[in-house]
């Protein structure tokens, strides 16, 4: 895989754009561009995805297959990509579970930065807020129980806060949102 | 969803022939596991060969059915997929399954599960 030269002058990789006027860059944006920078390595140029899913399993699986498919063609490594791929199906189902439990015509947005080595994801919903406004602790699960007692559920934040970096939720008027960061691997 | 569903001996052999047990279709996947394993013998072979992915619902799904399938008999799985496998491990399940390289190993090895 060609290695590209770092694409500033200051040598640095680059961070995602910012959108839209300054003041729209949440406390949220801000810390977690600031978390960022200390693990950038120099990867792949940057690349944004924006989906607009409409809030049915049926959907966010097409999404998913669609997603994982571009960051295939990316040559992002395939156990990262499985990773990610888990993240992503984990925190688009618990939006059409939860937030839109109620709902019928709902659409979420996932947005994907790919920028060197990391993927920052941003997942927004018109749902209900999380409870307690925080995303769930995701503890592990007591599988040394009977037969008749083990976890059916509850594996989903597990696995999301196991394998993704800088969680946070944050809800702003009607919005829900969702960011997260995982680093990855490209294929040689 | 398709399965595939053979009887040898005392084994079933109930092979899943989807790419991906999710969300999407985690309800389809238990209700027809029940009816596949109303009266199947002792030992039940899961392969998820064909499987690509498992989500947690997925997951979910898979220990439903060995909770149904219940202690006199055993629910093993086989197959794998990489990613599949990985959902197992993150989440402790595959100390909860006797998981077997493949449905054929899995035929020939002497249950020590049930």
């Amino acid at each position: 895989m060609e290695r590209r030269p770092p694409p500033n002058a200051s040598g640095e990789p680059d961070l995602p754009p910012d959108r839209g006027r300054a003041q729209d860059a949440s406390d949220q944006d801000q810390a977690l561009r600031a978390g960022l920078r200390k693990h950038l390595t120099v990867g792949i140029p940057h690349h944004s995805f924006r989906e607009r899913i409409a809030a049915r399993p049926e959907e966010v699986r097409r999404a998913l297959i669609q997603v994982v498919t571009h960051l295939s063609d990316l040559h992002v490594e395939a156990e990262d990509l499985a990773e990610i791929e888990v993240v992503l199906a984990e925190s688009l189902n618990n939006v059409v579970e939860h937030a839109y439990a109620n709902g019928t015509e709902n659409f979420l947005i996932m947005k994907l930065d790919l920028t060197s080595n990391l993927l920052i994801c941003r997942i927004e919903d018109t749902g209900t807020p999380m409870p307690n406004l925080a995303p769930p602790k995701g503890v592990p699960l007591d599988l040394e129980v009977d037969l008749h007692d083990l976890p059916e559920g509850g594996f989903g934040w597990f696995l999301i806060r196991q394998l993704t970096h800088d969680l946070r939720y944050d809800r702003q008027g009607e919005c829900n949102r969702l960011t997260f960061w995982m680093p990855f691997r490209l294929s040689t | 969803m398709e399965f595939l569903v053979e009887q040898r001996g005392d084994i079933l052999r109930i092979n899943v022939l989807a790419e991906r047990i999710d969300a999407a279709c985690a309800i389809q996947f238990k209700d027809r596991m029940r009816e596949l394993c109303g009266t199947s013998p002792a030992r039940i072979i899961l392969d998820l060969e064909q499987v690509d992915f498992l989500d947690s619902s997925g997951l979910g799904a898979v220990v439903a059915a060995m909770k149904f399938i219940g202690k006199g008999r055993s629910l093993e799985l086989a197959g794998l997929s990489p990613k599949v496998s990985k959902v197992f491990r993150l989440t402790r399940m595959d100390s909860v399954f006797v998981i077997h390289p493949s449905a054929d190993i899995a035929m020939e090895t002497e249950s020590n599960a049930a």
